[in-house]
């Protein structure tokens, strides 16, 4: 039973990809908190039930033994924090590209990154059409870029001299 | 019952006239002496107004003497006084006389002498005016030659100094040029330095822009991941993403 609890919890975290995921999964962390002490409007169990995405509200269930038990609103209360500190936590990587990423383009670089820096990297993306193809990696405070437009703007500056004897 | 028991009614007579008659001789008494009191009274004053009236007799005799007295001093003065005035007239008269004398000697002294020194003063004045006049010619003489030397001297001055000016006028003029010249080299310089820059971002934006449309058409959306993945597998090898 464990074992099934840890891998919907790796499965939950695991279909975290992008920051807009994490922001999306700490929203509905935050409605379920307020449905806890609300007076008026849904209930916690109804905000569960109806507005919560399904992997979410599983491993809620799961965590809380719902249906079997009926944890009080303390044991609610801390379990939410808990898993939003856990995401909070994640570490990211910041990448600006030239183009507007599909979800192909996030799947086959979020994958790339999991398996090559560390399992449970979200990608915060940025678009940059200047770069006209490349990208621009940025990671514990390091800088890496590739940039098509900077190689040739580099390249008419080096031969800028050669253009301007001709103009001249 | 004695005569002198108090019940004897004799005895109270006796008392009785007794008294009366003591009281008539107190009477006379007292009467004797208002009198007597009032004759003493009548001669004092009687003495008093005499005495006044002697006073007064005496003060009008002495006043009659001083008033007299004082008449006869006036009389006196006025004699003495007219006495004076007489003689004074006459002294007067003669020291009118003997002032207007030496008055009249003074002027004829005077009226000489100024005469005299009016004379002196001619002669001066001609001799010094004679001098003046030598001496004037003499200085002008002499100012108009200094001057004439002053003129030449001048004048050469002047030339070396308008000469000096033309020059420096002509350096300045030429040193303005150069500046000039110069100026609007920079300026040229400066303008073709923008002017190519502005070509130079113009040909960077063409350039650019021909790359994104051309480039951004020639690759696919799998060279880009391509490229990406690329990219990332350089830095890892490259150690980027070791903490």
């Amino acid at each position: 039973m464990k074992k099934v609890h840890i891998v919907q919890k790796e499965n939950l975290l695991s279909n975290l990809r992008t920051i807009e995921d994490r922001t999306l999964l700490q929203g509905e962390l935050t409605s379920l908190l307020e449905s806890l002490y609300r007076t008026n409007g849904a209930t916690f169990q109804e905000t569960l039930q109806n507005d919560i995405r399904l992997n979410l509200a599983n491993f809620l269930r799961q965590e809380l033994g719902i249906p079997g038990k009926s944890p009080g609103k303390a044991v609610i209360e801390q379990a939410i924090k808990n898993l939003n500190t856990i995401v909070s936590k994640l570490p990211t990587i910041s990448l600006d590209i030239p183009i507007d990423p599909t979800l192909d383009t996030v799947t086959i670089i979020s994958e790339w990154v999991r398996d090559n820096i560390h399992p449970q990297m979200l990608l915060d993306m940025h678009v940059d059409r200047s770069m006209i193809a490349g990208i621009r990696i940025t990671h514990n405070g390091r800088y890496r870029e590739i940039n098509f437009g900077n190689l040739i703007t580099q390249t008419l500056q080096q031969k800028s001299q050669y253009i301007r004897s001709l103009l001249q | 019952m004695g005569f002198f028991d108090p019940q004897n009614a004799d005895f109270l007579l006796f008392v009785a006239v007794g008294v009366l008659l003591i009281n008539i001789i107190l009477l006379l008494l007292v009467t004797v002496l208002v009198f007597s009191f009032a004759k003493r009274l009548a001669a004092y004053q009687q003495k008093a107004r005499k005495t006044k009236k002697d006073a007064e007799d005496l003060a009008a005799q002495k006043l009659e003497q001083a008033t007299m007295q004082a008449t006869a001093m006036v009389q006196e003065a006025s004699t003495k006084a007219g006495e004076m005035l007489s003689k004074s007239t006459v002294v007067s008269e003669q020291f009118n006389q003997a002032i207007e004398n030496e008055l009249r000697e003074i002027s004829q002294q005077h009226a000489a002498n100024l005469e005299q020194a009016a004379f002196k003063y001619i002669a001066a004045y001609q001799e010094m005016s004679q001098n003046a006049q030598e001496e004037y010619q003499l200085t002008l003489h002499e100012a108009s030659k200094a001057l004439s030397v002053e003129a030449k001297q001048t004048l050469d001055l002047f030339n070396s100094f308008l000469k000096d000016q033309t020059i420096n006028y002509e350096k300045s003029i030429e040193h303005r040029i150069e500046e000039l010249r110069q100026a609007a080299k920079q300026e040229i310089a400066l303008y073709k330095e923008t002017e190519l820059k502005k070509v130079d971002a113009g040909i960077e934006k063409v350039l650019l822009a021909v790359s994104r449309d051309v480039l951004g058409k020639s690759i696919t959306l799998q060279d880009h991941h391509n490229l990406i993945l690329h990219a990332l597998k350089n830095a890892k090898l490259e150690g980027f993403f070791e903490k």
